[in-house]
């Protein structure tokens, strides 16, 4: 390390973390690795300052790949701040989908010394005819945020990108910097692929105090059972932003945002001016200003979701609020690391409970959170969707011989495993069209010179495909403006759909109504309507981690043993204390079933503690087991926590769990029979269908108003099945229905537990408090308006407690 | 009556709605299709979008069941029985002749719909009478769903489908035949297309082909 980049740390009155130093020195020696620590301990300049130890020259030698467009600007003058400071002669640049062509063409004139830029970028970039001249002097890549794009197709992207630079510049060394995860020696070997042995993991600095603490209801007595929004806080959450001077309130939805927001509003109309709202639906101008204030400090709060659980510190934060429950440890851990950056602060998180039970989700997390106990990312295998756009990249820029890319790819740790025969498959599907096609001379995506390179067919392609480069597929989705034109965000076509003309609705903090539509916008002006309806955006929806459902069990355990640890568990002792009146607390080692009949039927409910996905599957599998058994209509509603199978006869529970109603035996054979398999399918081809190329997400502009080529995801699925059996893209989405949207291997598990546990059966007289989210559930799906709903289930619980006391 | 067919009468007349998305005007023994959308997965692939034949191959044998067994003489097309011009590959011309040439003793007559923009010269190979709209009193047939002052319209165009489902049940799209005062819109004839729901409130009358079977959607009863 030089002195003068030593000065730089001095002049801030800071001296280098010991992780630091040993980066710089490890860099230099030619080793790379992960850097491991949380946010805003140093990670960047770890980084960063182990690049600058060598002068730049006239090449680019340092890429940094960061996961979200919206960071590459922090990002950027993060690291232009010591090289302007100290007069370094590095040029430090942007490059993604938001730099303008004028900005590219600077950058191709005159080549910066280091880049900044997203995984879509990147593949942009290699398409590039000149791809390799501009990167083989490379010596660094630093993936930011890693575990952030591990385990999702994005991540997949990454590895194929730095598997091409590897073999472009064989002196790279590859740094990725990730925050706390269950498999940080899996994520290093992912970064690296099988090849590539002397990986290091340097442990960062961890020297922020996390605290993590719940909202307690001031009474149990009138405290929800069940329920998602979570507003029967909103007092006391009030009272805890006013004595902040800065705070983030993380929602799940977006949806809820939206809702806590007018809450936040109507309970305190002082907030105005001194809240905002962020998330991912908004347009970027509003995000940005949002981002901008919070770092400035100018907001007392922002409700926010997912939106801003990555990304550059906001130092005037100072405490985190989450609604709702934490869905995971490592997640709630993440968004607690968002506040508490000044220095001697500590981070703190705080709960707020939508029901009961989340108080018990959120003292689980935190002992695990204490233990170090967090989620692993699970690294896909193989994804040809993925594969498929990356050959098409790479005959976009220099072309490819088809053996020297197979090897390329095999080298990275995703297609690892990747066959000959699946790649062949491939290869045919981008140049002839695939195996159905064989005969069709006029389809050529790919086609071959006389040197057997595989290159893009003519210019057209090429610039189609590098307007749809990447694997996030965006929602048919309306752009919401004001009649000036000014952009709100958007939108999805269902949701105005369903609008009636005149009717309100809330968007983006503001109550709006429809005046026209037109070329996929919704024109919108403000209304004095006090109250409109939230938007409802289709997200793919987060269960609770397996790791916290344990830790969920766990409690549970001991509370059935008498023991409350934990201040969340002294306060819903009472509802626990009902629960065992009325039935049983399960044990870790137990699978509690109840069953209650009133006078609709009969109502089983059974409480595996799994998650919503893995319930769903399960309670399907069983209600077709039972009809199987038993000839007899039976529904079924899915929770966190458990099932419930319904009918209008008595289900004979006990006697089918004796006749092997969890037994292992034709698992995979049951769950095809029972779940609608192949219509999840049908919908989880419409992302493969788009990363591949077969559906086109941004057309170039002359062919945009093009009806030709419209077709759905679901219709090309439908085609496929039927008149083209050996296509590996519907194999693929049938896989994927299975490992993530059935969660198969979980279910699996499930079925394991409960072979070798202990089964209680309790017949109860009135529903117990553990049941209570089931029912409410079952009667959101026939309530008229959700005011009557609230009071249906006041009631409901009312007989509940009376019975009780 | 053909099984999993309805009938109805339409200023008089008897329409009989067939699950295979057609309909047959009995008392003038007329079969009328819309939206068949021939060469659409050569269109695709022309554009570098691998889809394999098979649909129009297939839509084309359900055509050719639906005139046998209603013994129809006469076919009336309402528009976009073919996709779009660089669709019209000589294999898929030539598996379009061969089908005519398999009816022959059927009278067909092709009107234009949206799609149907081609040369003269490659609309004179399939081989139909070709005009752009056709008046059988007491019916016009058209592609374009518009009313008519003094005729009922039979047309095509729109694709209608209805969403069902939902809270909880997997939601389905059906095709299905819409009914109003002056004008009834067929279904596309082809499984390659989606087709566009109706929306709450359309009004008139829907029958869905479901499973294989046309029913009378009757709102507030499912």
């Amino acid at each position: 390390m030089t002195a003068a980049l030593c000065a730089w740390f001095t002049a801030r009155q800071w001296k280098p973390f010991p992780f630091q130093r040993a980066v710089w020195k490890h860099h230099a020696a030619g080793r790379q690795g992960l850097i491991h620590a949380a946010t805003g301990t140093g990670k960047t300049y770890a980084a960063w300052f182990a690049a600058l130890q060598t002068p730049p020259g006239d090449h680019l030698r340092v890429l940094w790949i960061t996961p979200l467009r919206a960071l590459a600007t922090d990002t950027l003058a993060a690291l232009r701040a010591p090289v302007e400071e100290l007069g370094l002669p590095w040029r430090v640049e942007a490059r993604t989908g938001d730099t303008s062509s004028a900005d590219r063409q600077k950058q191709r004139r005159r080549v910066p010394n280091a880049l900044v830029t997203t995984p879509e970028s990147l593949s942009v970039m290699l398409s590039g005819e000149k791809a390799q001249d501009l990167f083989r002097h490379l010596d660094m890549v630093v993936v930011d945020e890693w575990h952030e794009q591990m385990g999702s197709k994005r991540g997949v992207q990454t590895e194929l990108a730095l598997a091409r630079l590897r073999s472009w510049a064989p002196g790279l060394r590859v740094w990725a910097l990730s925050a706390t995860i269950g498999n940080l020696d899996e994520a290093l070997a992912v970064l690296l692929g099988p090849e590539v042995t002397g990986g290091l993991i340097v442990q960062g600095h961890q020297p922020k105090k996390v605290v993590i603490d719940s909202l307690l209801p001031e009474t149990m007595d009138r405290f929800p059972w069940a329920g998602h929004l979570g507003a029967s806080l909103l007092g006391q959450v009030v009272r805890e932003l006013q004595a902040v001077r800065s705070a983030l309130v993380f929602t799940n939805t977006r949806s809820q945002a939206e809702s806590w927001y007018q809450l936040l509003l109507e309970a305190c109309p002082e907030f105005a001016g001194d809240i905002a709202l962020h998330h991912g639906s908004l347009s970027r101008e509003v995000r940005e200003w949002v981002e901008s204030a919070l770092r400035q400090g100018r907001l007392r709060c922002v409700v926010c979701t997912s939106s801003l659980d990555l990304g550059v510190d906001f130092t005037a934060v100072e405490r985190i609020l989450q609604i709702g429950s934490p869905k995971g440890i490592a997640r709630l851990l993440q968004r607690a690391g968002r506040s508490g950056h000044q220095p001697g602060a500590t981070s703190r998180a705080t709960v707020v409970p939508a029901h009961a039970f989340e108080l018990v989700e959120a003292c689980a997390a935190r002992e695990y959170i204490k233990l170090g106990w967090l989620e692993s990312r699970i690294p896909l295998e193989k994804p040809l969707d993925v594969l498929v756009q990356h050959m098409v990249t790479v005959a976009c820029g220099e072309g490819f011989l088809s053996e020297s890319l197979f090897r390329e790819v095999r080298g990275t740790y995703a297609y690892r495993h990747l066959t000959w025969k699946e790649w062949e498959w491939a290869l045919r599907f981008v140049s002839v069209g695939g195996e159905a096609l064989g005969a069709y001379p006029r389809f050529q995506k790919l086609v071959q010179d006389e040197a057997g390179r595989w290159l893009a067919a003519n210019a057209a392609i090429v610039l189609q495909h590098r307007l749809n480069i990447g694997t996030i597929t965006s929602d048919s989705a309306l752009q919401v403006k004001f009649m000036n034109g000014t952009q709100l965000g958007s939108i999805e076509e269902y949701f105005v759909a369903g609008l009636k003309p005149g009717q309100a609705f809330v968007f983006g903090g503001k109550t709006l109504e429809v005046v026209s539509m037109k070329d996929m916008t919704v024109f919108v002006r403000a209304t004095a309507a006090a109250k409109g309806v939230v938007p409802r955006w289709m997200g793919s929806r987060m269960a609770i981690s397996s790791l916290l459902s344990t830790a969920v069990r766990q409690k549970l355990e001991e509370a059935s043993d008498g023991t409350f640890r934990g201040a969340e568990m002294r306060a819903v002792r009472p509802v626990l204390a009902m629960q065992s009146q009325l039935s049983v607390i399960p044990r870790a080692d137990e699978l509690l079933i109840e069953t209650l009949m009133t006078r609709e039927g009969c109502h089983v409910f059974l409480y595996p503690f799994e998650g919503l996905l893995v319930h769903e599957g399960l309670a399907t599998l069983l209600a077709y087991r039972l009809t199987k058994l038993r000839p007899q209509s039976i529904t079924t509603m899915a929770s966190e926590y458990g099932l419930e199978l319904f009918s209008r006869d008595p289900i004979a529970i006990e006697e089918a769990c004796a006749e092997g109603l969890f037994s292992p035996v034709d698992l995979d054979e049951d769950i095809g029979a029972s779940v609608n398999a192949a219509e999840l399918a049908r919908r989880q081809f419409r992302e493969i269908a788009r990363v591949s190329g077969l559906t086109v997400q941004n057309k170039p502009r002359q062919e945009r108003n093009s009806r030709q080529l419209q077709a759905s995801a679901g219709l090309l699925y439908d085609v496929l099945v039927q008149y083209d059996l050996a296509n590996l893209l519907v194999e693929q989405a049938r896989r994927e229905v299975l490992e993530t949207q059935l969660e198969s291997k979980r279910l699996a598990g499930t079925l394991a537990r409960i072979a070798e546990s202990r089964i209680v059966h309790m017949s109860l007289e009135r529903g117990s408090p553990l049941s209570f989210p089931l029912m409410v559930d079952r009667l959101r799906g026939s309530a008229v308006s959700s005011e009557m709903l609230l009071d249906r289930i006041r009631k409901m619980q009312a007989r509940v407690e009376k019975v009780a006391s | 009556m053909m099984p999993g067919a309805l009938e109805l009468e339409l200023r008089g007349q008897r329409v009989v709605l067939l699950a295979e998305r057609a309909a047959y005007w009995r008392d003038q023994e007329m079969l009328w299709i819309a939206d068949m959308h021939c060469g659409k997965a050569a269109t695709f692939r022309s554009r570098h979008v691998p889809i394999p034949d098979g649909s129009m191959e297939a839509d084309l044998a359900r055509l050719t069941g639906v005139l046998e067994r209603t013994q129809a003489r006469r076919l009336a097309i309402l528009g976009d029985w073919i996709h779009a011009a660089r669709g019209c590959t000589d294999e898929v011309i030539e598996t379009v002749q061969a089908w005519r040439e398999s009816h022959r003793h059927v009278e067909m007559d092709w009107i234009r719909g949206n799609h149907d923009r081609l040369s003269e010269s490659v609309r004179s190979r399939f081989g139909f009478a070709d005009s752009l709209f056709l008046d059988h009193a007491p019916f016009r047939l058209q592609h374009e769903p518009g009313e008519n002052a003094d005729r009922f319209t039979i047309a095509g165009h729109v694709h209608p489908t209805m969403m069902l489902g939902g809270r909880g049940f997997p939601r389905v799209q059906l095709p299905c035949f819409h009914v109003r005062e002056q004008v009834m819109v067929l279904p596309a004839f082809t499984s390659f297309a989606g087709g566009y729901p109706l929306p709450p409130g359309s009004g008139g009358r829907v029958f869905l082909i479901a499973s294989e079977e046309v029913v009378e959607w009757k709102a507030g009863r499912g």
